[in-house]
């Protein structure tokens, strides 16, 4: 899949946009700003193309623009969510009470021992377990060796492992 | 080997919902018509053909229309203003209408209520002009953006203006203006929809109407927000809102009976149009009463709240009445409905209404169903 049209970027959101919704609201925790970074992400892609330049590897794109996005947050503020409201609430439901919410409570049920870890470690098992992306897409929207993304899955994993209660580890 | 993590399993559930995803597109895709791809071999090209660039940038000028000033308009002459009155986006006349005589008015209104009054009608005249597009088969991309960009422009405009009525003291204008904007809103969100059933290009017309129904939230929220404060506020004499709630049973009587006097007199009338004009008046006269039996209990304040609803609520009608006949939408064909649909609400529903209005008052509740999701609305007949 090539992007170079308004059809394409519309194509790959209805293909990708929950997909990075999800990427985001994982490492964001908050629905509202995961949607306004989703948001971004398709309009910053259609800035990319508005230069005559076309894209290729279309959902490492994505990613690595909703990667780029999320760090430029995280450097204007620290995340002041607290475990306890995470825990409290979940993750924000729906702003709108009267949207259909769809998120399964289950699903953020991970939410707060993802929290516990580094923002490196978090990106790369969020890009992997929950964006089921391959090693090898992981290394080209990281820019890494799919042998780099390998090791440090590992170890992140090994770091969630120890975080969860022992009734789940595997 | 790599393995799924138990808990990472339903994560895949978690996804935006159906009517973010929409609002989201609709958004996008407003973004790139409004940046469009710069293609600098073609721009090049174009310059070597003079014709081609008056053309594009007579284009761009009309998407965004330069500002023209008064004087201009006093060389243009009034004639000129009152023939672009009629224009619309792409017309030639149609920076005329935005730029001067709707500023003009805007600059000569002389108080704060009126100013904010007549930037409602703006918004409203935006939603007309979509409509006119359609019906002319002229609402294409170009049009389209132009009139949601003008709109949304506006609607914010008028946010802010019914802020500051708040902030002058002039609360009652404040939730007057925010209820009557709500009622032309989804008015013209009903058109809108109509003409999305008469198989006008969805891909310019949905857009339209997650805008406005994005805004009717906005000021059905405002609305409630300002009503709460309302009631929260001290009010001197119980006298005083006894009067007030007196003027508003009055207009909202008046408005009631207009919008009868305009459905009786209206022929051939669409049929979807007919059955929410007729449900709108019938919801209208149950908050009279309601407003009515308030009223005499002595709960000035509940009666002047179910009054506003009845005034708005045929407003509503009126409007919706009002618009559908200067677009001719005439009565369609009746088409059997698709199966998965909901049924048309029949007389049940003004039990359930009037069971809502005698529940504790929650003014931030919504309408009933069948005036919140139109594209319900639009099948139910069909």
């Amino acid at each position: 899949m090539v992007m170079r049209t308004e059809e394409d970027v519309t194509n790959a959101y209805e293909a990708f946009s929950d997909a990075i919704f999800r990427h985001c609201l994982f490492r964001v925790y908050q629905r509202e700003h995961a949607r306004d970074l989703t948001q971004q992400v398709f309009m910053k892609t259609w800035e990319y193309i508005t230069d005559g330049k076309s894209i290729e590897h279309v959902r490492a794109f994505l990613y690595r623009t909703a990667n780029n996005l999320i760090i430029d947050e995280v450097r204007k503020k620290k995340d002041h969510v607290s475990l306890e409201v995470l825990e409290e609430h979940g993750m924000e439901p729906s702003v709108d009470a009267r949207d259909r919410i769809e998120a399964s409570i289950d699903g953020l049920a991970i939410t707060p021992y993802l929290k516990q870890l580094a923002n490196d470690d978090r990106e790369i098992l969020v890009m992997r377990y929950i964006d089921d992306l391959s090693p090898q897409e992981i290394a080209h929207v990281l820019g890494e060796t799919a042998n780099v993304v390998s090791v440090r899955l590992h170890r992140a994993i090994k770091k969630l492992r120890q975080l969860l209660p022992h009734t789940y580890v595997l | 080997m790599f393995y799924k993590l138990r808990y990472f399993r339903k994560t895949k559930d978690v996804k935006l919902t159906e009517r973010e995803k929409g609002w989201m597109r609709s958004e996008l895709q407003a973004f790139m018509k409004a940046h469009p791809v710069r293609v600098i071999a073609e721009s090049r090209q174009i310059d070597q053909e003079g014709h081609s660039h008056f053309l594009s940038s007579f284009k761009s000028m009309m998407l965004k229309p330069l500002p023209i000033t008064l004087s201009a308009l006093l060389v243009l002459g009034g004639g000129t203003a009152f023939a672009a009155e009629q224009s619309l986006p792409n017309e030639a006349l149609y920076p005329v209408k935005v730029q001067v005589n709707e500023r003009v008015r805007a600059t000569f209104t002389p108080t704060t209520e009126a100013k904010a009054k007549w930037e409602a009608r703006v918004a409203v005249r935006r939603l007309e002009e979509a409509e006119e597009l359609a019906i002319k088969n002229k609402l294409n991309a170009e049009t389209q953006t132009t009139v949601e960009t003008n709109f949304d422009a506006q609607a914010k405009l008028v946010q802010e203006k019914i802020a500051r009525l708040k902030a002058e003291g002039n609360t009652q204008a404040a939730i007057d203006l925010s209820n009557e904007f709500q009622a032309s809103l989804r008015a013209h969100e009903t058109i809108l929809v109509e003409l999305d059933a008469q198989n006008i290009d969805e891909t310019v017309i949905d857009p339209m109407i997650d805008k406005v129904k994005l805004n009717v939230t906005a000021m059905q929220e405002e609305g409630g927000r300002l009503q709460q404060e309302q009631a929260e506020l001290t009010v001197d004499t119980q006298a005083e809102l006894k009067l007030m709630a007196q003027k508003k049973k009055h207009s909202a009587s008046e408005a009631i009976a207009t919008a009868k006097h305009s459905l009786n007199a209206s022929t051939n009338l669409n049929t979807d149009i007919k059955a929410k004009a007729t449900l709108l008046i019938q919801m209208a006269n149950t908050d009279l009463t309601a407003g009515n039996d308030a009223y005499n209990k002595a709960n000035s304040k509940l009666a002047l709240t179910m009054y506003g609803r009845a005034e708005v609520q045929a407003g509503e009608a009126i409007i919706l009445l009002k618009a559908s006949h200067s677009l001719r939408l005439e009565a369609l064909p009746e088409i059997p409905p698709p199966t998965d649909v909901i049924e048309k609400p029949t007389e049940p529903m003004e039990s359930e209404i009037q069971e809502t209005t005698d529940l504790k008052l929650d003014m931030k509740k919504e309408v009933p169903p069948t005036m919140i999701d139109n594209k319900t609305e639009v099948k139910i007949g069909l």
